[in-house]
């Protein structure tokens, strides 16, 4: 028996002498070569780089990492796989390969902001860096908080930053670009916001037929906001059923909730053709229907000359109701943004104008009704329809860039030590494996490499879109915007408004451009560091509405010919 | 009306904006919020009582229930509660004054035990304990965890230390404070893996000048590093 206690405890005594040697040793002292093969042989053998470059690369970041051995820093992002990826397998090759420990928190995008915000707002270290939104440049560039990167690559950031970072191969940096030319965030990630639709049902032959005699052009994807519309009627109007289902032309989510606000500041208003001519955002107005002038934003209403209540923006709203009452499933008005989310899923949507790509790894889950046996889609994406206001030379729709952002505030050795973090998560050697996770490119190499073509088949036109021209004309919310922490609820508690019928289109749009001109005017009087708002005086909104570019006048005909093209064609459109 | 008039309506405005008393409704959480000597007490019971001092606003604090003091608040002008976690569903609900603080939460284990907890991942599988209604059992049960719940935190830990929960998801000052209370030896913290802005959050007919004003005397708290001294005490 005593010697049965003996052994116990010795026993014991070894497991938790072996469990602190291992506690103490089992990472960043072991950091090094042997611990970075381990992890290109195990998890990223698909990369753009030769074993040898990526042994070279990974080698700088241990020599790199020394000084900061031992550290735990701490970042946060948004709730997508490919950030999942990064906080659960990421954080432990970069642990492993260098030593620095990192707890990559997950939340909603909303969270995030209110966080970034937070900080920025009480100089207060809350974390060490932020995957943030590349929307909020128009904030990050105004603030005086936010580090720019291309002066810290060159000035104390120096010894710390990657010589193969190339950042000439990553496809958003005009996003995170400030209107001074400086880059003040990397994207980390990028999806799009495309049209959705099921392409098995929009190939049978009767369908086909029935489309045709009823409309007079083919069945397709739609190339305007009227086809768009007319299909949404044709699936949900005259088709009703298929296979003994009640199907839907169209789906949407419409409940008073902040994540209808996305819905909207996410380019709604440019995909009707709102605002001016400009990639990526409109100048002299955006998306958002913010005027600038030089950097200035100088109001949002018509009378500003603005265009946020003009009759681009106010078509979109309308078409916007009108088709959640007339085409969508009934209970989706009540619905917010992840309850939508999920229908299309469930195999009873035939298209969807506003869809974001982040949801294509979970929409070819081979257990959906909408995939194929194999895995393939029976699903399709492709660039969304325009509505009749949109010109050539225009953003379309929207692209989220979650973006690494650095404060001021943040201490400068902890900001080193999560800078290598942020260039080992976008590095070469990493960023293949992590987009054939998460498919949200960031770099040109991975998107036109030979792996993307071999998997091209299995995600319903996601890697063509980013092969072809139309990708540049998809893009986030710009620097017009000054404070988007600011701004931005004012999108859905006025939307909400027309959504559920309480005013208008045109009355709720109003009520938003005043709210957002008064905004603007408190931002002001408050202050920022460049580029602060300075409302125009008003004037009859006549006078912007007869000038060229947005505010636009309304058009005698907002209701063109539908027009289509085969999938294929609808991708190369854009070249 | 002449100006006399005006200046005794004025006065009596005055007299009635400084006259309200508000609720602030918060439950027994210690260290943040318990009754030490019949009085209420703790970390944000501290701060948001010098919040109100600072801005000169009538006010008494209330330990009740979470639920009630949650739907009074809702319902009953010059009411608030907190701590609250600020969220997409709770954001047209209230008017905010943010952040109150800044929590943690963490994962404990029993020091015996040979989990080696690196990423949230790492405890996918595990039997993971919480209590009922807690943010730490809201975030993860959101995130797809199975979660062992109980109505309260503290037998968590006897609960890991009996083994029969693998992991303690709790508040870090929560559970620093209460293992201090009951001597407890065997428990490691061993992964922070959220953190969170807590914040005060009044009926929606409270005035936004009042917000306005609560929110900046906040941030100057912040600033003068006063929230950081008050939170100090209870660690």
């Amino acid at each position: 028996m005593f010697l049965s206690i003996l052994s116990n405890v010795s026993s014991l005594f070894f497991k938790s002498l072996l469990g602190l040697l291992l506690l103490s040793f089992s990472h960043f002292s072991v950091a090094g070569m042997a611990e970075a093969n381990r992890w290109i042989d195990n998890e990223f053998k698909d990369s753009t780089l030769s074993k040898s470059e990526q042994q070279k690369e990974l080698k700088w970041f241990i020599d790199a990492a020394k000084p900061y051995q031992g550290m735990t820093i701490r970042v946060v992002s948004e709730r997508i796989d490919t950030h999942w990826y990064e906080a659960n397998t990421l954080t432990k090759a970069f642990e492993d390969i260098t030593g620095i420990k990192v707890v990559h928190e997950i939340t909603g995008e909303d969270d995030v902001v209110k966080k970034i915000s937070t900080q920025m707002d009480l100089d207060y270290s809350i974390y060490d860096a932020y995957i943030n939104d590349s929307d909020l440049i128009g904030t990050h560039y105004r603030s005086g908080k936010v580090v720019a990167i291309s002066d810290f690559i060159k000035e104390e950031g120096k010894d710390v930053t990657l010589p193969t970072l190339d950042l000439d191969d990553f496809i958003g940096l005009s996003f995170t670009t400030g209107p001074d030319g400086k880059l003040y965030q990397l994207p980390d990630q990028q999806f799009a916001n495309l049209y959705w639709y099921r392409h098995d049902w929009f190939s049978r032959p009767d369908l086909q037929k029935q489309f045709k005699d009823i409309f007079g052009y083919d069945l397709a994807v739609p190339q305007n906001w009227s086809a768009y519309e007319d299909i949404a009627e044709f699936f949900t109007v005259h088709v009703k059923e298929i296979d003994g289902v009640k199907v839907y032309g169209h789906m949407d989510y419409g409940k008073k909730d902040p994540s209808l606000g996305w819905r909207f500041s996410d380019a709604w208003l440019s995909m009707a053709g709102a605002g001016d001519k400009g990639i990526p955002n409109g100048l002299p107005v955006d998306e958002w229907g913010i005027r600038v002038d030089g950097c200035v934003p100088v109001g949002a209403s018509v009378s500003r000359g603005g265009a946020l209540n003009g009759p681009a923006a106010v078509y979109s709203i309308r078409k916007f109701v009108e088709w959640l009452n007339k085409y969508a499933p009934p209970n989706s008005k009540a619905m917010n943004f992840s309850e939508a989310g999920a229908l299309p899923g469930k195999g009873n949507i035939a298209q969807q104008i506003f869809w974001y790509t982040a949801f294509t790894a979970a929409l070819t889950d081979p257990k959906l009704p909408i995939t194929n046996p194999d895995g393939t889609p029976k699903w399709r994406m492709a660039p969304s329809p325009r509505g009749p206001y949109w010109e050539k030379g225009m953003k379309l729709g929207y692209q989220d860039a979650g973006s690494w952002t650095f404060l001021t505030s943040t201490p400068l050795e902890r900001r080193k030590a999560a800078w290598l973090y942020a260039q080992f998560l976008v590095s070469k050697t990493v960023s293949l494996q992590k987009m054939l996770v998460g498919l949200t490119p960031i770099r040109n190499s991975d998107i036109n490499s030979e792996k993307m073509s071999q998997v091209a088949h299995k995600y319903g036109g996601l890697i063509e879109f980013y092969r072809s021209s139309a990708r540049v004309a998809w893009t986030p919310t710009g620097t017009n915007v000054p404070s988007y922490p600011a701004l931005s609820d004012l999108w859905w508690k006025n939307i909400a408004l027309a959504a559920n019928d309480k005013l208008s289109p045109q009355k709720a749009m109003d009520k938003m451009a005043n709210e957002m001109d008064d905004r603007l005017e408190k931002i002001s009087i408050k202050g920022q560091e460049r580029c602060a708002p300075k409302l125009n005086e008003k004037k009859d909104p006549g006078y912007w509405l007869a000038q060229p570019g947005a505010p636009k006048a309304k058009l005698d005909n907002e209701k063109p010919m539908g027009k289509t093209l085969p999938h294929k064609q609808s991708l190369k459109a854009w070249d | 009306m002449n100006f006399k008039t005006i200046i005794c309506c004025l006065c009596f405005f005055s007299l009635s904006v400084q006259a309200t008393t508000f609720t602030l409704f918060t439950e027994e959480l210690p260290p943040y919020a318990m009754k030490v000597g019949g009085k209420p007490a703790g970390a944000s019971v501290d701060i948001v009582s010098e919040l109100f001092k600072r801005v000169g606003l009538n006010f008494k604090v209330r330990i009740v229930p979470w639920k009630r003091a949650y739907l009074t608040t809702l319902e009953e002008p010059n009411a608030c509660i907190f701590p609250v976690q600020r969220n997409q569903e709770r954001e047209v609900l209230f008017h905010w004054v943010s952040p109150i603080l800044i929590t943690q939460t963490g994962f404990y284990t029993n020091s015996s035990a040979s989990h080696n907890l690196r990423t949230m991942n790492d405890v996918k599988g595990l039997r993971v304990g919480s209590y009922k209604g807690s943010a730490a059992a809201e975030y993860l049960t959101g995130q797809g965890f199975k979660m062992s719940l109980i109505t309260r935190d503290a037998p968590n830990i006897q609960k890991l230390q009996a083994k029969r929960i693998d992991v303690w998801a709790a508040d870090t000052l929560m559970a620093g404070h209460m293992m201090k209370e009951r001597s407890v030896t065997d428990v490691n913290e061993s992964l922070i893996y959220f953190t969170t802005l807590r914040a005060l959050a009044c009926n929606l007919d409270t005035p936004i000048g009042t917000i306005d004003k609560l929110s900046t005397t906040l941030k100057q708290m912040y600033t003068e590093g006063v929230v950081e001294k008050l939170k100090e005490k209870y660690r």
